[in-house]
């Protein structure tokens, strides 16, 4: 084994010895070492890791090209077999060094963080696993040993979801997040099926090497499958919903999982299976659709968010799209690039979080506190400078080259980086804002330390300490931008390069299905549409509108948003309780036809005590006495006295067990009754699927055709709408266009800042009077019209103008 | 079909050492009259049992198709019956299973049973013999005599140290629905033996021998009835829907012990392995969509069934349904994946379901009840024992990593290549068993504490912890080095299946 096999081996045994050693330590009662070397031996073993990983990549750099290990053979069966193996190029090296940093810092953190805390070894132990399996995950060199990782980290994610395991919440998250993602596994293995089934393999390589010879529908199959297991993983919709719950686990852990490593495994997963991609375009567009949907249901959500780790749930989710968005326009190195960015500047946002949720003192909330301070300057000066870091990623769309399938979206692509990144401006300094300028110095700091449970555990953490993690996050996003790397992954770029063939992106894509490319552009221009219409009517502590159409409709989006689109709510109507529902009516089918004995036994009740022999003597001392027979013991025992003080016990009353034909029939008939009962209430499965269209139906009707009856219907409102911006449009696009997209971008992004500042803070009449520039009033003009509803449908027409100019 | 004798290979009759040393470990317990003693004694007996199938295990070639360590006497010549012993690449996992089983269930019990210790390790050693004796004969009728023994303990375990208020009912339906099987089972084999008679080349004698029967081809129409009197038996044994009503009721009124050996030894599908695939293949081959059917709506029958169960046990026997409907949708595919991979569903069921009924039984002696009502919030005062009955819920689940995994996705691998997209409604599993095992165990481990008596709960005692200890360590490590397991069984897997379908052209060795 050469050095860097080691090396690659080292990097992922590491975490996995460490894993093993506190584990063993934790199931012992923690008698085995403390927890000073249970923190030691996490730390020193991720930071080794991460220190290989950079190992491997200086010698990847001095040596490029991609090496494989096989380490042990993994399955085989007849002529199927697939062996256990690391793949070391350009993605998994970046995909290494990403998710060992990352670590490196949540761990170290976390030692402070976690102090005292009753989990203290147990948690250590999840984070070492974690790292371990997301070390599998994007080291793997076949899907079937990724898939090990993936579901490893699936796992991982579960337990620390639901570490605090007293919380009834916690524990429901958990199982939520792990069941939702259990879905999009099934999509992956699937496609792994579909894949073994055509080629006989699951090593990427050789995979990869066929997939241009695979049918085309093959392809296309694998591609959409393998987007429902990222759509799982990485919480995009329709899947995403279990990202805002996952909050519930402590918070350094949420960094690292739910903000920075593991929720990025599904867009490694499509970057890495960009081979297939590149052969499956109707797939492709579809992971841009799916991107561009969760991000503008990300965005929504997270304007209106009134707890910050909510708000960051919400940006996450968004950020995750636009990756989906960048890797659906073939843009795989950007969505690498946003990747990585992303994964520093939101761990760091997290690990602020309990820094600002200990000075606020008031638990998540930061409308609790309004009143105006000056205190924790250098902690909001902290947070700012990193969420100017939200700035660098989506900016890259600023240098765009107009080639291939992005000739005519150009500008698309352009005013939705520079939206997006307004969007995540804003978000982010109206957190920092309204954490910080509402709050005041004397509000009980130090003295009182029990105000809620985070703060009390975030209260033992000396300050000072949390410094240096932070500092050194802070450091490396202004570095990146000082340099002049972080706006990278574009063609020609240093990362572009880097990336090679395997994610570099051949942006020559074949168009795929036109209905799913204009379905792409409508989504993009929702998004682009939502980056101004959100913060205008969404932002909860701007001063009350004037009462108009617009601001009705606005209340509603604004209810939905806080309600996260009730995407939860009709899951459990439309899929949890019919199939809990089919499950009873199969359980009353099996006991009623199949098992005809007499029915189950009472749910046995809480009768014995710590010792089962107590329990069998009394219970067989109990069938001594009453001879009679088994319907004797449905009486009450009549011995309670060995049972602890308190103690309450609920015999089940009324259960008779009929013996006998006569009995058992008419038992099974009043079952039947009531669950027909039950279900004609309900109406059924079928009645909830009728309801269910009904109400799309009639949403539909409601939103599309009788809203924008007043201005003329849908067809006289976009055709309004398109001859004001044809005007619009001469004046204010195109003639800047002229003078080159660069220049446009730069007053755009200057004037967006502008205008944030004028029209959010000082209010729209004031910023219109004191906004002299041209520029600014036609935004501010633009501002105006978007409050009206029809808008929407020019923004669509506009953008599937721009689809078609680009197309032609 | 050729074999290898056990002279040869390890100079002794190692299989009939394995098949009467719980037998004489009974027999030495008749004269033990100490409690302590008496537990010891078993317990040692069992240990060597375990250890003498390890080395047989290590003795095994493994990349060979014949069977091993043969040893045959005359027993009716006159019918052709003979005392006759071997194991293949199928059975030969399964002798040191029953083993760990036994040494397992006597290790859990050890203070759980209170009534009666002297019986109850004497019931559990003559059903160690029987179930060792199953998988190693390879004479049709010996094979049926070790069958019928196992009825005997079974219902007297389930009868006396039963856990539920109708365990006499329910003992007394096992043994009915299995005598109805062994009816048809019987019947099955007599005819095998008579239409072997009449084979070119069988020299006009009776045989209920294996390896002979292999040997020949049984006529069409007499292959169609046999496969459908064995498939009963077999899918009564199993149990594969709709002949599961039996499984819920057994476990829930039967003793852990005996649970451990109904759901973890999955005798139904070994035998539709052992003896319908190589003998009957043609009909077997005919009828397969049927078992593929009736495999997929169990699985899917069983998981729906057991996501709204509210006690453990009755789940796991739901989860058990669902899990042999998936085992045998591996074996309706007819191919080297989905064969082996049944294989491996049943050898991991062995430590997985195992793992679970224990877990069960833990909670059981600590709770007094297995039922939701009962529990929540045990995690906070178990935390080992919560650890255990995870590592089994995640086995149960499949995970990659566990040694649930390979086993599923060699099956869904197999079933997909056999019969392509239908079987994405089979892999809906994956999500339903996920929920219906997570959400059991939300609700039971984790959440606010309600009653005293959970408050009050002690964690795992040394003896238990060594229990679930092996079971953990076992069920992960196959979850990492399946091919450990695989390699015992792909030759002989890989010959199955070329004799299931001629004009495969698999290679020999992979």
């Amino acid at each position: 084994m050469s050095g860097v096999e080691l090396a690659a081996v080292a990097v992922c045994a590491l975490p996995l010895c460490a894993a093993v050693a506190n584990g063993l330590n934790a199931l012992t009662g923690e008698r085995l070492y403390g927890h000073v070397i249970v923190a030691r031996i996490a730390v020193t073993t991720v930071l080794a890791s991460f220190l290989a990983s950079l190992y491997i990549a200086t010698a990847m750099v001095a040596r490029p090209g991609a090496l494989e290990i096989t380490i042990y053979r993994f399955i085989h069966s007849g002529d199927f077999s697939v062996d256990f193996g690391f793949l070391i190029d350009p993605l998994s090296v970046v995909m290494m060094l990403v998710v060992t940093g990352i670590s490196v810092l949540v761990t170290h953190f976390s030692v402070n963080y976690m102090h005292n805390e009753t989990g203290f070894t147990r948690y250590f132990t999840v984070v070492s696993l974690f790292v371990f399996a997301m070390l599998v995950l994007v080291m793997a060199d076949t899907y079937v040993v990724a898939f090990l990782g993936w579901e490893g980290v699936g796992v991982c994610s579960y337990l620390l979801i639901s570490f605090y395991r007293e919380r009834p919440a916690s524990a429901q998250a958990g199982t939520k997040a792990f069941v939702m993602n259990r879905v999009g596994d099934a999509g992956l293995l699937v496609a792994m099926f579909l894949l073994v089934a055509h080629t006989g393999t699951l090593a990427y390589g050789e995979v990869f090497a066929q997939a241009p010879d695979l049918p085309r529908g093959v392809v296309e199959g694998v591609g959409f499958l393998l987007l429902l297991g990222a759509t799982g993983k990485s919480a995009q919709l329709p899947l995403g919903t279990w990202l805002a719950r996952a909050m519930e686990g402590p918070t350094p852990s949420s960094a690292l999982m739910h903000a920075a490593t593991m929720v990025t495994a599904g867009v490694y997963l499509v970057v890495r299976s960009a081979p297939i991609y590149d052969q499956a375009p109707s797939a492709l567009i579809a992971v841009g659709i799916v991107g561009a949907v969760t991000a503008l249901h990300g965005q929504l959500v997270g304007f209106v968010q009134t707890d910050i780790k909510g708000m960051l749930a919400a940006s996450t989710t968004a950020q995750l799209g636009l990756m989906f968005l960048f890797c659906g326009l073939g843009l795989y190195a950007v969505a690498i690039f946003h990747l990585v960015a992303h994964a520093f500047y939101k761990s760091y946002l997290f690990l602020t979080a309990p820094s600002i949720l200990h000075h606020l003192h008031g638990g998540a909330d930061p409308t609790a506190v309004r009143r105006p301070a000056d205190t924790a300057r250098p902690l909001a000066a902290a947070v700012l400078a990193v969420a100017a870091g939200l700035l660098a990623a989506p900016l890259v769309g600023r240098v765009l080259e107009p080639t291939g399938v992005l000739t005519g979206n150009l500008w698309v692509v352009l005013a939705l980086a520079v939206i997006a990144t307004f969007a995540a401006v804003f978000s982010s300094q109206r957190m920092t804002a309204v954490a910080f300028a509402g709050h005041t110095g004397d509000d009980g700091h130090g003295d009182d330390d029990e105000t809620s449970h985070q703060a009390d555990r975030a209260g033992r953490t000396p300050t000072a300490r949390l410094v240096a993690p932070l500092g050194v996050l802070a450091g490396l996003v202004a570095l990146g931008m000082a340099a002049d790397v972080l706006p990278g992954g574009l063609e020609g770029s240093w990362f572009q390069r880097m990336l090679g063939e395997v994610a570099g992106g051949s942006v020559d894509v074949p168009l795929g299905n036109p209905l799913l490319a204009t379905v792409l552009t409508a989504a993009i221009g929702l998004l682009l549409l939502s980056g101004w219409y959100g913060p205008r009517y969404l932002d909860r502590f701007r001063d009350e509108l004037p009462p108009s159409t617009s601001t009705a409709a606005a209340r509603r989006v604004y209810w939905w948003a806080l309600n996260r689109g009730y995407l939860d709510e009709s899951y459990d109507r439309a899929i949890v309780a019919p199939t809990t529902a089919l499950g009873r009516a199969l359980e009353s089918f099996d006991s009623a036809v199949l098992d005809r004995a007499p029915p189950p036994p009472a749910p046995a009740t809480p009768l014995a005590g710590r010792d089962s022999g107590t329990w069998e003597a009394r219970y067989l001392a109990l069938r001594g006495a009453h001879a009679t027979g088994a319907a004797a013991l449905a009486e009450p025992p009549e011995r309670l006295d060995w049972l602890p003080a308190g103690q309450v016990t609920a015999v089940p009353g009324g259960q008779d067990h009929p013996h006998g034909a006569v009995p058992r029939m008419g038992a099974a008939a009043r079952r039947a009754s009531a669950w027909s009962e039950r279900a004609s209430d309900r109406g059924g499965p079928f009645g909830v699927v009728a309801n269910a269209v009904a109400g799309v139906v009639e949403r539909i009707e409601r939103g599309v055709f009788e809203r924008p009856a007043d201005t003329g219907g849908v067809f006289g409102a976009v055709a309004n709408a398109s001859a004001r911006l044809a005007e619009r449009l001469e004046q204010g696009v195109f003639q800047p266009v002229d003078t080159g997209a660069l220049k446009l971008a730069g007053i755009i992004a200057g004037i967006t800042d502008a205008v944030e500042r004028a029209v959010f803070q000082t209010g729209v009449e004031r910023g219109l009077a004191s906004a002299g520039a041209g520029a600014q009033r036609l935004l501010l003009a633009t501002e105006r019209r978007l409050g009206q509803p029809a808008v929407i449908g020019s923004i669509l027409a506009l953008a599937l103008a721009a689809l078609i100019v680009g197309t032609r | 079909m050729n074999e290898i004798t056990a002279a040869e290979q390890v100079g002794f009759p190692i299989l009939s050492t394995l098949v009467f040393l719980p037998a004489v470990t009974l027999v030495a317990l008749v004269f033990i009259r100490n409690d302590r003693a008496l537990r010891r004694c078993a317990l040692a007996g069992a240990v060597a049992v375990l250890g003498l199938s390890l080395f047989l295990v290590a003795a095994f070639h493994r990349g060979a198709t014949d069977f091993q360590f043969g040893e045959q006497v005359p027993w009716v010549p006159s019918i052709g019956l003979s005392y006759h012993l071997a194991v293949d690449g199928v059975s030969v996992l399964f002798v040191p299973l029953t083993a760990l089983l036994v040494v397992l269930v006597m290790l859990s019990s050890w203070s759980a049973v209170r009534q009666a210790p002297k019986a109850y390790l004497m019931a559990v050693l003559a059903f160690e013999t029987a179930a060792i004796g199953v998988f190693t004969a390879v004479d049709l009728i010996l094979f049926f005599v070790f069958w019928e023994l196992m009825l005997i303990p079974t219902y007297v375990l389930i009868r006396v140290w039963g856990a539920g208020p109708q365990r006499g009912r329910a003992a007394l339906r096992y043994v009915l629905s299995m005598l109805l099987g062994s009816a048809a089972l019987l019947v099955g084999f007599v005819l095998l033996g008579v239409s072997y008679r009449s084979a070119p080349g069988s020299g006009g004698v009776l045989s209920f021998d294996l390896l002979a029967l292999m040997g020949s081809t049984v006529p069409a129409p007499t292959q169609t009835v046999v496969f459908f009197l064995l498939a009963f038996a077999f899918a009564l044994k199993a149990p594969l829907f709709p002949f599961h009503a039996w499984l819920p009721a057994t476990l829930l009124e039967g003793p852990i012990g005996m649970a451990v050996f109904l759901a973890g030894l999955k005798m139904g599908v070994f035998g539709f392995m052992r003896f319908v695939l190589p003998l009957v293949p043609e009909a077997f081959a005919a009828w397969s969509w049927l078992i593929a059917v009736l495999g997929v709506v169990a699985v899917l029958y069983g998981a729906l069934i057991a996501l709204v169960q509210p006690d453990l046990r009755r789940l796991i026997a739901f989860a058990s349904v669902s899990h042999v409907g998936l085992a045998m949708l591996g074996l309706s595919t007819l191919n080297a994946q989905g064969v082996q991979g049944a294989l491996f569903l049943i050898t991991n069921l062995g430590l997985v379901s195992t793992a679970m009924l224990l877990a069960a039984g833990f909670v059981h002696q600590r709770v007094g009840s297995t039922d939701l009502a009962a529990l929540g919030g045990l995690a906070q005062r178990t935390p080992a024992l919560a650890t255990f009955a995870l590592v089994a819920s995640l086995g149960a689940v499949a995970l990659p990593g566990t040694s649930g995994f390979p086993g599923e996705f060699l099956i869904l691998l197999g079933a997909f290549r056999a019969y392509g997209w239908p079987v994405a409604i089979a892999v809906m599993t994956v999500i339903l068993t996920a929920a219906y095992v997570l959400v059991f165990f939300e609700r039971a481990f984790h959440g606010r504490i309600r009653s005293t008596i959970v408050e009050a709960a002690a964690d795992l005692r040394a003896r238990e912890a060594v229990t679930a200890g092996i079971l953990g360590v076992a069920i992960v490590a196959f979850g990492f080095f399946p091919a450990a397991v695989l390699n015992y069984s792909s030759a002989s897997v890989d010959d199955l299946v070329r004799r299931l379908d001629p004009a495969s052209t698999l290679a020999t060795e992979d």
